[in-house]
């Protein structure tokens, strides 16, 4: 099997109200792909879809191989082997962690093997609420995997941790995941999140997919601005672009373009060379702990903002010279 | 705790309720759907038997319309101003002992208005308790109060309990936060109550006072036994006192519509009122009181529980004595004791049941059909079991004849009436019970079905618990639709009270009534107590 | 686990219920009889008279009763609206008016029974029988009104000089019966010029006449119309009444004695128990009941006075047909109603 999802065109309304539009993606097995975009770009309705609790209104879904949504199909949550890791994690408050894990599973032994593979063992006789907002969310996972599912489907899993656990446990989870080889669609509106454990990420904005690619790809060459400025921090410097290239005040790029042209740099590329002779300006800058960030005028007057180590201090009207890498070239 | 109105919840956030299944539909239909066929029975039989002339000649129509609202206006005041006094003293000051005050005030639900009514004309009289009391200072004897005073009073301080009820969730929830706000910018305490807390706790308020109004427009004993003239007393008193049946039935049409433009005007000027989910996150500040207002709230509670506890309480076990001291024999009533207790339980488990399929179609489902069902609920809710009664009468007499006289009839009455006191906190439960919990057993693979039984139900337990226990205690007080629909020689403790009231037997009502306390108290006890942790 | 704590309440609340409904399932049933099925009275006379009637004729002839109460108009609107479902087997009504007015319900009663009881207290055709009988009075406090200032008859309780001091029970059979009394012997208009002018007095209502003689004794309201035997009652209860009762001196309605009637119903499933019955109500015993416990005058020849009472060939009463009384009934409601007493 290729893929272990596949959503074709699929849309759902709400009286006028679009929920998702002509969304496709496909998801490959074992691998984890989180759907990454704003609130109420259709990203939740998009995996409620696969698991079945809403129906859709055209396209189709396939699962494991096969249709469980579509326009004469609409296979009942239970019947689809897919398992749900919700955001307030959905622990059933009156059984203990071993019921709640058993549920859906046949077995005390597959339940042991789940609790030890999450690392909860020797909690089994626990209520939700006797447990730790990290513990609870390694019950839902162990829970919607007990039943050995095609598919895991996570509604933002981590955003009710605490900040500081959150990275610990976002990769304990990818790990139980890979070990288990599951796959696995996340939902998030945490770019860092999405990008750090995903093999791929879908980013979407009022319930379309706008672009689909491993992280990597997707942070260094962002489709459009928006996608761009969704991923992590970017500038944009305007331009007129001719006989293959753009001159700005960063510098002259390579382009394909012409006419208008917005140019994308992101902050960490951004370099500064204090020289009395620069072009460009300090105008302040804030200071992180581990880095600064730094703001920057350029000759023509566009601002800029360069994220660099802590050394050296850049005071206000420092004149520097500025450089760019790995710019991103867009028309206007 | 006693809602009158079906609590609306806001749809999970950004998400819309998905269709009803089919089955859940037919289900509620089932329930609701047989409950309504009394009243729209009475309701076309009082148009086809309404155009004679030997109803009630129209001055006297007016007079009993008149005379019914001025007493529901005169209650609902009356309660509220005392109902929301005493809440406010037991739950935002810092009055010593304040928690036995605040459970003292909720006890006097327990009683029934006729049994106030009762009290009432065992205290006042030439031969009245108060007024022996009165003659050892020297003051005459206390005029019995017939008419709107002794109805108000009798009324008033058997309803205040809701108001006191009702009030005290919405006072506790009230963010002090905001008042200290308004204090901040200059605001007197008065103007703080005024602008900052009446807004917030209104909407409790209201749904209380409706439930008091519908309370006093149903009454039918405390009214009967103090003769004063409202619809409900005129209707009984022409099924009492004639041989045509149509009148009775034309009148109780007229009520039943009074009540249902009642509650309509209500829900139109409510709007949308969801249900406070959120918890306070700090405990709110309670007013300290200068000693001169401690000794003023004291006292106030103090009258209040001595008027709607301590005298009738002292009025019955009075009688009482005095029947013993004057040789009568010991009253039996066990038999009754244990049909009431017995067909209260009955309807509380039965209304229970029946309530879960529309609490579920209801709050998790996006159904017109359902929303049907729960205003149907409502309303039926809203009627007086005096209009209840005749109309399961008349079903009874013309179209299940098999049933007639028959205990299913009455429970049949019991249902139409108190389903909405379960269906409240059935809703209310189910909906502080998420979604996704239901949703989380669907992924794992259970059937509806299986997800209502092993998740919904276990969770909303203590909700549909709590309804069955506020329809118990309903059920033991009810008195006008079992008068008309018991079988033969089927007498609760709430008809022996009012039979032997009727006689003149103050002795043997009062050792009912004593019974009747007793046994209703500790559920009572326990509903309100455990509200005291909410 | 906490899971399902509150099933043991709940089995235990189910178990009761069940019981219940099979118990109610059908009309509440007492035990098995060596005749069958019991002998079902609706009663317009309150419990406290007839129970131990009741109880001594069980254990006398060993036939279970079942027995309804409630007022004796309720009792006859629902044997009329019943009908030919109704269960019951005899009506056993306070007053002849209101048996009067369901003749046609009735079965015409045995000779047996029949000829035991003077022409002047039974339906002229038959179908009821009295079974005791009480006259009309006004029941007065002499501590609040003297006996000069009494009324010469009771025309003059509708004039202002007695607003708020009359007690009435205007759903009482009697009552209705006094009233349809007038409209025989004074026409509707003027049973209901005093009817509106009674009701514009201020009158005090009671829902039965125990209630007035105790509110009238204790001196709660000034005199009330009742009937003769509730002070008798009242007497021998606590040892002495401060209330006196007063007959009027005039033959009209104001003085009736009327006999309280019952009948069987033509569509009673036990007749031949329903009549032995009412001969049981007729049987010196009973009747040796009725004058010494509720002090009403039996009916039957020869049968003890009740003590206390005036002998009832001393007591003035007006020449009212039955059967014109039972007619003038559904009126004397209707009036009732229109002049605002209902």
């Amino acid at each position: 099997m290729s893929e272990a999802i596949r959503v074709t065109r699929v849309t759902k309304r709400y009286g006028n109200i679009v929920g998702v539009a002509d969304l496709s993606f496909a998801v490959a097995p074992g691998s984890l792909l989180t759907l990454l975009g704003p609130s109420g770009c259709g990203k939740t309705t998009a995996l409620r879809l696969i698991a079945g609790f809403e129906r859709l209104d055209g396209g189709s879904i396939v699962v494991g191989g096969a249709e469980v949504s579509g326009p004469e199909i609409h296979v009942p949550p239970e019947k689809r082997r897919v398992g749900m890791v919700f955001q307030d994690y959905a622990l059933f408050p009156h059984m203990n962690v071993v019921a709640n894990v058993g549920y859906g599973a046949q077995g005390r032994e597959r339940v042991e093997a789940l609790l030890d593979l999450v690392g909860l063992s020797g909690l089994e006789d626990r209520l939700p609420h006797e447990l730790s907002g990290g513990q609870q969310q390694r019950v839902a996972l162990a829970r919607a995997l007990a039943p050995q599912p095609a598919v895991i489907l996570a509604d933002e899993p981590f955003s009710n941790l605490d900040a500081s656990l959150r990275t610990r446990v976002r990769r304990e989870v990818k790990a139980i995941l890979q070990d288990s080889n599951t796959t696995a669609v996340f939902v998030t509106h945490d770019q860092e999140e999405a990008l750090s454990i995903s093999e791929r990420v879908a980013v979407m904005n009022d319930g379309r997919v706008l672009q689909v690619d491993n992280p990597s790809n997707l942070y260094r060459n962002p489709i459009n601005p928006w996608v761009a400025g969704f991923l992590g921090e970017a500038d944009f410097i305007k331009g007129r672009a001719a006989a293959g290239r753009v001159d700005t005040p960063l510098g002259i790029f390579a382009t394909d373009l012409s006419g208008p042209v917005q140019v994308m740099v992101r902050p960490e590329l951004v370099t500064l060379v204090p020289d009395p002779d620069g072009d460009a300006v300090v105008a302040g800058s804030e200071f992180y702990g581990h880095d600064q960030l730094v703001t920057v005028i350029l000759s023509g007057g566009a601002g800029v903002r360069a994220r660099l180590g802590t050394v050296p201090v850049f005071a206000p009207g420092t004149r520097v010279w500025v450089k760019a890498e790995g710019p991103v070239i867009y028309p206007v | 705790m006693t809602a009158v109105a079906p609590p609306i919840t806001a749809a999970p956030p950004g998400r819309r309720l998905p269709r009803a299944p089919a089955g859940l539909v037919a289900a509620a239909v089932l329930v609701i759907g047989p409950l309504t066929l009394p009243v729209i029975y009475l309701m076309v039989e009082a148009v086809r038997g309404g155009g004679g002339s030997t109803v009630l000649p129209a001055g006297r129509l007016v007079e009993l319309t008149v005379n019914t609202l001025a007493l529901v206006a005169g209650v609902v005041v009356a309660s509220t101003g005392i109902g929301l006094g005493t809440a406010w003293l037991t739950t935002r000051t810092d009055l010593t002992g304040a928690r036995v005050w605040w459970t003292l005030a909720g006890l006097p639900l327990v009683i029934p208005s006729f049994v106030g009514a009762l009290v009432l004309l065992g205290a006042t009289g030439r031969q009245g308790i108060l007024s022996r009391l009165g003659e050892t200072i020297g003051l005459g004897p206390l005029p019995i109060p017939r008419g709107y005073v002794g109805a108000l009073f009798a009324l008033t301080m058997f309803t205040f309990p809701y108001v006191h009820l009702m009030a005290t969730p919405a006072l506790r929830r009230l963010d002090p936060g905001l008042e200290e706000v308004a204090r901040g910018l200059g605001a007197s305490p008065g103007r703080v109550f005024r602008t900052v807390t009446m807004p917030q706790i209104a909407p409790a308020l209201r749904a209380a006072m409706l439930l008091v109004a519908l309370y006093t427009l149903a009454d039918f004993g405390a009214v009967s036994l103090l003769g004063y003239d409202t619809f409900t007393r005129a209707i009984f008193l022409q099924y009492a006192g004639r041989l045509d049946r149509t009148p009775a039935t034309v009148l109780a049409a007229l009520l039943v519509v009074i009540a249902l433009v009642l509650i309509w005007w209500e829900r139109r000027s409510r709007g949308r009122t969801v249900i406070p989910g959120g918890r306070t996150i700090r405990p709110h500040h309670r007013m300290p009181l200068t000693r001169r207002k401690r000794w003023l709230a004291t006292g106030f509670l103090g009258l209040v529980v001595v008027a709607s506890l301590v005298l009738p309480i002292t009025v019955l076990v009075g009688w009482w004595l005095r029947g013993v001291a004057a040789g009568q024999a010991p009253v039996a009533i066990l038999a009754e004791t244990w049909r009431s207790l017995a067909v209260s339980g009955a309807t509380a488990l039965i209304v229970a049941a029946a309530a879960l399929p529309v609490a579920i179609l209801t709050v998790r489902y996006r159904s017109r059909v359902g929303a049907w069902c729960e205003s149907a609920a409502w309303s039926l809710y809203a009627l007086p079991h005096l209009t209840i009664g005749l109309a399961v009468l008349l079903v009874g007499l013309t179209v299940v004849t098999p049933l007639y006289q028959t205990l299913s009839l009455l429970l049949f009455a019991y249902l139409i009436m108190f389903l909405p006191q379960a269906l409240g906190p059935t809703q209310a439960g189910l909906a502080r019970v998420s979604p996704s919990l239901e949703e989380a057993s669907r992924s794992l693979g259970k059937t509806a079905f299986a997800t209502a039984r092993r998740i919904t139900v276990p969770l909303v337990g203590r909700g549909m618990l709590a309804g069955a226990g506020l329809v118990f205690l309903t059920t033991m007080k009810e008195l006008p639709a079992t008068l008309l629909l018991r079988p033969t020689e089927f007498e609760t403790l709430a008809v022996r009270i009012w039979s032997t009231t009727s006689e003149g037997f103050y002795t043997r009502a009062a050792v009912a009534a004593l019974v009747l306390l007793a046994v209703s108290a500790i559920p009572l006890y326990l509903l309100v107590a455990r509200n005291a942790h909410e | 686990m906490r899971r399902y704590t509150h099933l043991p309440a709940a089995r235990g609340v189910v178990a009761i219920a069940l019981f219940t409904i099979a118990c109610g399932g059908s009309t509440a049933s007492t035990a098995e009889s060596p005749g069958g099925d019991p002998l079902v009275v609706y009663s317009g006379r309150s419990e406290e008279l007839v129970a131990p009637l009741i109880e001594s004729f069980e254990t006398d002839t060993g036939i279970d009763v079942e027995i309804r109460y409630g007022s004796s108009v309720e009792m006859a609107a629902t044997i009329n609206v019943e009908g030919s479902l109704s269960p019951a087997d005899v009506f056993y009504a306070q007053d002849p008016a209101t048996i009067g007015s369901i003749r046609n319900l009735l079965a015409p009663l045995p000779e047996s029974v029949l000829s035991l009881v003077p022409q002047r207290f039974r339906d002229p055709d038959g179908y009821w029988t009295g079974i005791t009988v009480r006259s009309r009075v006004l029941a007065y406090n002499p501590e609040l009104v003297s006996p000069d200032e009494l009324p010469g008859s009771y025309h003059e309780l509708a004039e202002p000089a007695w607003a708020g001091r009359v007690g009435i029970a205007p759903t009482n059979g009697s009552f209705l019966t006094f009233v349809s009394a007038i409209i025989v012997l004074e026409g509707e208009e003027a049973a209901l010029e005093w009817l509106e002018g009674l009701a514009a007095n201020d009158p005090v209502e009671f829902d039965g006449n125990a209630p007035i003689a105790a509110a009238v004794d204790a001196g709660d309201v000034e005199v009330g119309l009742i009937n003769h035997y509730y002070l008798l009652r009242l007497a021998a209860e606590q040892g002495g009444t401060t209330a006196v009762n007063y007959f009027f001196p005039n033959a009209d309605a104001g003085s009736f004695v009327m006999p309280a009637g019952a009948a069987v119903l033509a569509t009673a499933q036990n007749p031949e128990k329903a009549t032995a019955f009412l001969e049981y109500l007729l049987s010196t015993g009973s009747q040796s009941y009725f004058a010494d416990s509720v002090f009403e005058y039996p009916v039957v020849a020869g049968a003890r006075a009740p003590a206390g009472a005036p002998p009832i060939d001393t007591l003035v009463s007006p020449d009212v047909s039955l059967t014109d009384l039972a007619s003038a009934f559904d009126r004397a409601t209707d009036l009732i109603s229109e002049s605002g007493l209902l």
